[in-house]
């Protein structure tokens, strides 16, 4: 499978006169066509921001200080802001995590729509049936009705269904999905996955997925790379990941995943993620791991390939392979 | 039509506020020390005209009658004889209205044309060099009395350059339009400042708000951006401020008109409190509360049209 | 599923940037560090309050003494100000007015704050048909433009000083009675004032230890700049000649007195009015300051 996307070396940093937060530090991974991949990590570790910045939507005082973007071969750090809007929508498009706030209040659903067409040659004839047709697909029921209403009369599922039907407006090859599904009632976060799943089998997209919750990243996803304080600190396939992990914080987050035993017990990681202001010398997590020597508080470890197509930025990552894997066979 | 149906209803729903309003001046024009029937015929009055106007007042009557026949008078516009112009009061303000709407009107103008863009400007480049100026000046003009920016301009503009007469209101509509120029500005000044920040703040929220960005992830351009979906949401609270400051503005038409020698109710009500001419004082009174609720009526129904979410009830 | 608390990461992590350094950098100053505007208003309100105070130090003219062979002089080392039509030294006027002005400031906005804080705190907090009644006199005071019903309860009792005063006062209230209730009836509904209830605490006890500290600042925060309106309020109606009476050196009467003179003698109506906005400059910058400390310190 060719690569659809390919972030190297990429280095987002928000800086003020007071500090620099280092919110996305030497992040590296590829996306395959037709896959579906995971950016997997805690709130602050800078997974929106990384995703944010494919599409060049990082606020001030934030900037890509450094790093390439890659879509189709094609270097989008380098766009200007024109043709970037060429890649916005009708190449990349993006769904964020909040429906209550991502779609402007004022304007109606249908004119949303109608505005992702973009410059396309359509009449208003041409442009309601798409909107409708698209309403449709994504199962928002009387799509002919609810084109003239507003967002705040839509339900927050309805709302997730519009944002979607929107980012697919243009016909995207990759959707940015951020969060789709944290602020959603569980019931309705599984249909929202299932529908992004039959969307991508159907449309042929390839879809990253940010999120911090790894039973979506179970039912969605083929790779998946973790972060941790700015850093890409595991990349593997789903499978190899939740059963074999070979980074201790990655290790850590399995661990406090419940999986239905009886008896079990949910084991947190111990402290709180480092200051990104202030990070610690040497590998970010050491001051939380338990397997920590000196040489992890002194140098920071590279990405590094362990097997093929899985890689881990530890100096120890055989320290794992002797605990005892936790979710035999993953899900 | 929805509209239409609220205003009907929130017009219906001012009658009562009004009604109390008309109370409120009832008992303050009774506050007034001395023969009510003496103090509205003036000091002039002759015994008997004294007399007459007693009967016709009810002052032997109970107070709810008198406050009966007061609102009645109202009602029907007969507002009694201006003691000054010697003419029903009711045809001394049809024209001074008209003045004074204006005036309020072209303010609101000024007020519009200034600080929209100033303030879109602040929000954007919050905290940058032009913002700190824009915000600083701004208190400067906050602070500012109208009566004083407004004889300073006059004497620039009137006296010194002559491009604008130093009093009056004309005769053709251009020359209205030239009279009002200096007193929009004047009475616009210090409400800029307060919209100025409202907008500041709230352009500055908005820019960070998802649905901007998700505009921008649509790939529709910069311009789109701002138009439809920045300013379209950063105006809903600022329209609402505009008009609390123009019910603010209305009442420094008194000032404004004063010092401008423009012949709208403002000025009058100066001139009638001098004069002791309290038939035109109460009038006076009553129209600035109507107006008032007039405001805030228009208030309501743009809040509504500007945000689906309102429901109109 | 395990969940790692997933917020907006972006607006967390500017925000940090943005503006967590400068608060964690203000938190550790002293309050006089954290805010340029306070410290400048303060600044202003001090040497306003200076001139109220000695004003004999800073003129050695009398501000009522007429000299007929010193008439409409324009300003010189002499009459920095210049003099009026009565030969009357300006700048000693314009000192000798900042006493009534900054009087007029401080005694207009203070009893309003007072009695219109109570108000909206006994109407926000108790509501039903106390809440009520106190609400629709609100509407129809509120159905007036401010300087309007000023003007007409001037007008009535008779322009004076303290008529004004009295004017302010019946009319004022409104503003703060508006304000405290809204955040009243916000806070009210909040854990710990229900936690206080549960506990059986008495309303006095509730209102005056949980309720009014969190619904307070915002009232201060606009008392500063409502001085200015006062202040303004107060020279507009002495222009207009429904306020301090001349030959009494108030600033708005001082513009009025000069406006007769403004194509001769600009400096009589102009440096009053400097003086005003030197003022209300300050106690604006105050209240902006003060408004931006709460709000960092609430957080």
């Amino acid at each position: 499978m060719a690569d659809i996307l390919e972030v190297k070396n990429l280095k987002t940093y928000f800086i003020t006169k007071e500090m620099t937060v280092k919110a996305v530090d030497n992040v590296s991974f590829t996306i395959r066509q037709g896959e579906t991949f995971a950016l997997v990590g805690e709130s602050g570790c800078g997974k929106s921001a990384t995703c944010r910045s494919i599409l060049r939507l990082i606020h001030k005082p934030g900037k890509i200080v450094d790093g390439h973007i890659l879509y189709k071969g094609k270097e989008l750090t380098a766009l200007s802001q024109k043709e970037m809007r060429q890649i916005r929508g009708k190449e990349i498009a993006m769904i964020f995590q909040e429906p209550m706030t991502a779609l402007n209040p004022v304007l109606t659903i249908g004119e949303q729509i109608f505005e992702a067409f973009g410059d396309q040659k359509m009449s208003k004839k041409e442009k309601t049936e798409r909107a409708i047709e698209l309403l449709h697909m994504v199962g928002i029921p009387r799509p002919e009705t609810r084109i003239k209403e507003y967002p705040h009369q839509f339900s927050g599922g309805m709302r997730q269904r519009a944002m979607i039907a929107i980012a697919l407006a243009a016909k995207p090859q990759l959707l940015l999905a951020d969060e789709p599904t944290t602020a959603l009632d569980v019931t309705i976060q599984d249909q929202i996955i299932n529908l992004l799943n039959d969307l991508k089998a159907k449309l042929g997209m390839s879809i990253l997925l940010i999120t911090h919750d790894l039973g979506v990243v179970a039912q969605m996803c083929d790779r998946v790379a973790v972060m941790y304080a700015g850093h890409v600190v595991e990349i593997a396939d789903t499978l190899t990941l939740f059963s074999s992990p070979r980074h201790p914080y990655t290790y850590g987050l399995l661990s406090s995943l419940p999986t239905g035993h009886e008896k079990e017990r949910l084991i947190p990681i111990p402290g709180s993620p480092p200051d990104l202001a202030n990070p610690p010398q040497g590998c970010p997590f050491a001051p939380r791991c338990r397997f920590a020597e000196d040489r992890c508080r002194e140098e920071l470890p590279a990405l590094s390939e362990i097997s093929p197509d899985h890689l881990t930025r530890c100096h120890f990552p055989e320290k794992l392979s002797e605990v005892k894997s936790f979710v035999e066979g993953g899900r | 039509m929805q509209q239409l149906n609220y205003a009907i209803k929130r017009l219906l729903q001012m009658i009562p506020v009004l009604l109390c309003v008309t109370i409120l001046v009832f008992v303050m024009m009774r506050l007034i020390p001395g023969n009510p029937a003496q103090i509205m015929l003036g000091e002039k009055a002759t015994p008997e005209m004294v007399a007459a106007k007693e009967v016709e007042m009810g002052l032997d009557k109970p107070y709810i009658v008198q406050y009966g026949i007061f609102l009645r008078d109202l009602v029907t516009g007969n507002l009694g004889e201006s003691i000054q112009y010697s003419i029903p009061v009711s045809d001394l303000l049809g024209s001074r209205m008209i003045v004074t709407v204006s005036l309020a009107l072209m303010t609101a103008l000024f007020v519009v044309l200034i600080s929209f863009p100033l303030g879109y400007y602040c929000g954007r480049h919050k905290n940058g060099i032009g913002d700190n100026i824009i915000r600083v000046l701004s208190l400067v003009a906050l602070s500012m009395p109208q009566f004083w920016i407004g004889i300073l301009l006059l004497l620039l503009f009137g006296l010194q350059l002559g491009w604008v007469p130093i009093s009056g209101w004309g005769v053709t509509f251009l020359d209205h339009v030239r009279c009002l120029i200096l007193p929009s500005i004047t009475g616009a000044l210090g409400v800029c400042t307060l919209m100025i920040k409202n907008l500041r703040g709230n352009v500055a929220n908005v820019m960070g708000m998802d649905f901007v960005d998700f505009a921008r992830s649509k790939g529709i351009s910069e311009g789109r951006v701002r138009s439809r979906h920045i300013v379209k949401n950063a105006l809903i609270s600022t329209v609402t401020l505009l008009a609390l400051r123009i019910v603010n503005l209305l009442g420094y038409t008194v000032v404004i008109e004063t010092v401008f020698g423009l012949p709208g109710v403002g000025a009058l009500l100066v001139e009638a409190i001098f004069r002791r001419d309290y038939a035109v004082v109460q009038s006076v009174v009553v129209i600035f509360a109507a107006l008032v609720l007039i405001v805030n009526l228009i208030t309501d129904i743009s809040y509504s049209l500007l945000d689906p979410r309102v429901e109109l009830e | 599923m395990a969940k790692l608390e997933g917020m907006d990461e972006q607006r967390k992590v500017v925000n940090a940037a943005q503006e967590g350094g400068a608060l964690i950098a203000r938190k550790k100053a002293p309050w006089w560090r954290r805010s340029m505007t306070l410290n400048i208003g303060l600044l202003i309100i001090l040497v306003v309050v200076i001139f109220a105070l000695f004003p004999q130090f800073l003129t050695s003219y009398d501000p009522n003494a007429s000299d007929t062979t010193a008439m409409l002089q324009p300003p010189s080392a002499e009459h920095l100000f210049g003099t009026d039509n009565y030969g009357r030294d300006v700048f000693a006027r314009v000192v000798w007015g900042t006493r009534i002005d900054l009087t007029i400031g401080v005694l207009a906005m203070i009893v309003p704050f007072i009695t219109g804080s109570i108000i909206g705190l006994i109407a926000g907090y108790y509501g039903g048909w106390l809440d009520s009644v106190l609400m629709r006199i609100l509407d129809v005071v509120m159905a007036f433009p401010f300087i309007i019903l000023v003007i007409a309860i001037v007008s009535i009792m008779g322009p004076s000083m303290n008529n004004l005063y009295i004017a302010i006062w019946l009319v004022g209230w409104r503003d703060y009675a508006r304000l405290v209730r809204s955040e009243v009836m916000v806070v009210k509904h909040s854990e710990y004032v229900q936690a206080a209830r549960l506990l059986g605490y008495s309303d006095l006890r509730i209102l005056i230890r949980h309720i009014l500290p969190n619904v307070f600042s915002s009232a201060i925060a606009f008392a500063s700049s409502d001085v200015v309106m006062c202040m303004l309020t107060g020279a507009s109606l002495s222009f207009l000649g429904l306020g301090v009476q001349p030959p009494t050196p108030e600033w708005g009467a001082l513009i009025a007195d000069g406006r007769p003179f403004i194509s001769q003698a600009w400096w009589i109506c102009a440096c009053p009015g400097f003086a005003l906005i030197f003022a209300g400059t300050g106690f604006s910058l105050f209240g902006d300051g003060l408004a931006d400390l709460l709000r960092t310190k609430n957080r």
